[in-house]
């Protein structure tokens, strides 16, 4: 059963598969016995994806152009973020997090790859062409001077309190504009494995908070602006040539204005009143990401 | 604060409430932190004291009863002093040790630096 993504979704269902799974990018496989259990692992997801239910035909060329553009960006995206959970994990794994902790940023890694063949796949179908992410791995702050705890708990609160909340809440508005049901079910499978991921840096944010005290709310604090500032970057980045038609928003996309209000929506209504009730100070973060930024595309 | 917007709704309720378990007050620092060395009670220590003092009369007069036992105990004592000497300097040289190694472990980069890179974010919407 599809998960409703606008009420109270479970993100996972370990005994959950999808039955009528087929590899989803073939030509971006090794052609070797791995290939076997990489769709074991794939096939683990709750959101079956009706890949020849597509309504990309009924699109204009320029449209499927723009839609191509923007999934072989979500790709390339989808792919650093495998890296970035790498990173993360040896983050974790240098302060001693909890096994659950590990297991869920590990996983996320994974989930990572699947996302990043279902968006390849998405481009093909509007671009008939099949292309791979370009290669690339993700850097998140270093510091060697300061204690590996607060150094973890910084980096999980960039990738996953922040920027993983973040996705959830695009995630969930872009799928409300969505009727393509191949982009919906995508759009829906993505969100669901980014609402865990999500999750994920929350709870050790807390877990941090009790075993590491005053010294990790400071570097939570100093983290915040830095984290926000890295989301809101990608927010005000340069998009793909062409327009956003309503056709092609019916194929899950948004304009950049759209999601200007959509970070700060999200930054005063989700983030922010997260991290005060946890007791982390957030600066100028309301006035950074207030109305006057929102509006400013 | 205002009514949310549906989406931030679900996200606060799926993800940061639950998630942080908001539903319970947060206790900073509750399980972490240099823990205290354990004091003695001031009436205790002069009690241990002075239960000491006895003892050791106690000793001198058996001595002057047994001088042969007191040898014997003299160097029995001895080489147990000597024992927990050698017992002490070796335990105060591993835990320089440790602490060195534990210094140097922090010191020690988890992985490269990699300032030149990007840094993944997930999901982009356009």
């Amino acid at each position: 059963m599809e998960p409703d993504v606008l009420g109270d979704i479970e993100p996972h269902d370990p005994a959950a598969r999808d039955d009528a799974y087929e590899p989803t990018s073939p030509w971006w496989l090794s052609g070797t016995p791995l290939e076997s259990e990489h769709h074991r692992l794939m096939r683990r997801r709750t959101v079956h994806i009706p890949w020849a239910e597509t309504t990309a035909a009924a699109l204009t060329e320029p449209e499927r152009a723009r839609l191509a553009a923007t999934w072989m960006r979500r790709s390339e995206a989808e792919y650093l973020a495998v890296s970035t959970f790498s990173v993360l994990a040896i983050d974790l794994v240098a302060a001693a997090a909890p096994a659950d902790v590990l297991s869920l940023c590990l996983r996320a890694g994974i989930d990572e790859v699947r996302h990043a063949e279902m968006c390849i796949r998405m481009a093909k179908i509007y671009s008939g062409t099949e292309q791979l992410p370009p290669a690339g791995m993700s850097s998140l702050p270093d510091d060697p001077g300061r204690p590996k705890l607060h150094q973890a708990l910084a980096n999980t609160m960039l990738v996953s309190c922040v920027s993983e909340t973040y996705a959830t809440t695009v995630l969930s508005a872009t799928r409300d504009l969505t009727t393509d049901p191949t982009a919906q079910a995508v759009l829906t499978s993505i969100y669901s494995d980014e609402v865990m991921h999500a999750r994920l840096g929350w709870s050790y944010l807390r877990h941090a908070i009790e075993i590491g005290g005053q010294g990790v709310i400071d570097a939570a604090a100093a983290m915040l602006p830095r984290a926000l500032r890295g989301v809101a970057n990608v927010v005000e980045a340069e998009r793909p040539f062409g327009e956003v038609t309503d056709a092609v928003r019916t194929h899950g996309l948004m304009t950049p204005a759209e999601e200007r209000v959509i970070f700060s929506t999200c930054v005063h209504e989700v983030l922010v009143p997260g991290f005060v009730a946890l007791g982390i100070p957030v600066g100028t973060a309301l006035e950074d990401y207030g109305d006057a930024w929102a509006h400013a595309a | 604060m205002a009514k949310r917007a549906a989406f931030s709704n679900t996200i606060w309720r799926t993800v940061v409430f639950a998630g942080a378990m908001l539903a319970t007050p947060v206790v900073v620092g509750c399980g972490g932190g240099d823990k205290k060395e354990t004091t003695i009670p001031t009436e205790d220590k002069a009690a241990a004291d002075q239960a000491a003092a006895d003892k050791a009369a106690a000793d001198a007069k058996a001595a002057d009863d047994a001088k042969a036992a007191d040898d014997a105990k003299a160097a029995e004592a001895k080489a147990a002093e000597d024992k927990a000497a050698t017992e002490a300097q070796a335990l105060a040289d591993k835990e320089a040790a440790d602490k060195a190694a534990a210094e140097e472990a922090a010191k020690a980069r988890p992985r490269a630096n990699t300032k030149s890179r990007k840094t993944g974010r997930g999901f982009i919407l356009s």
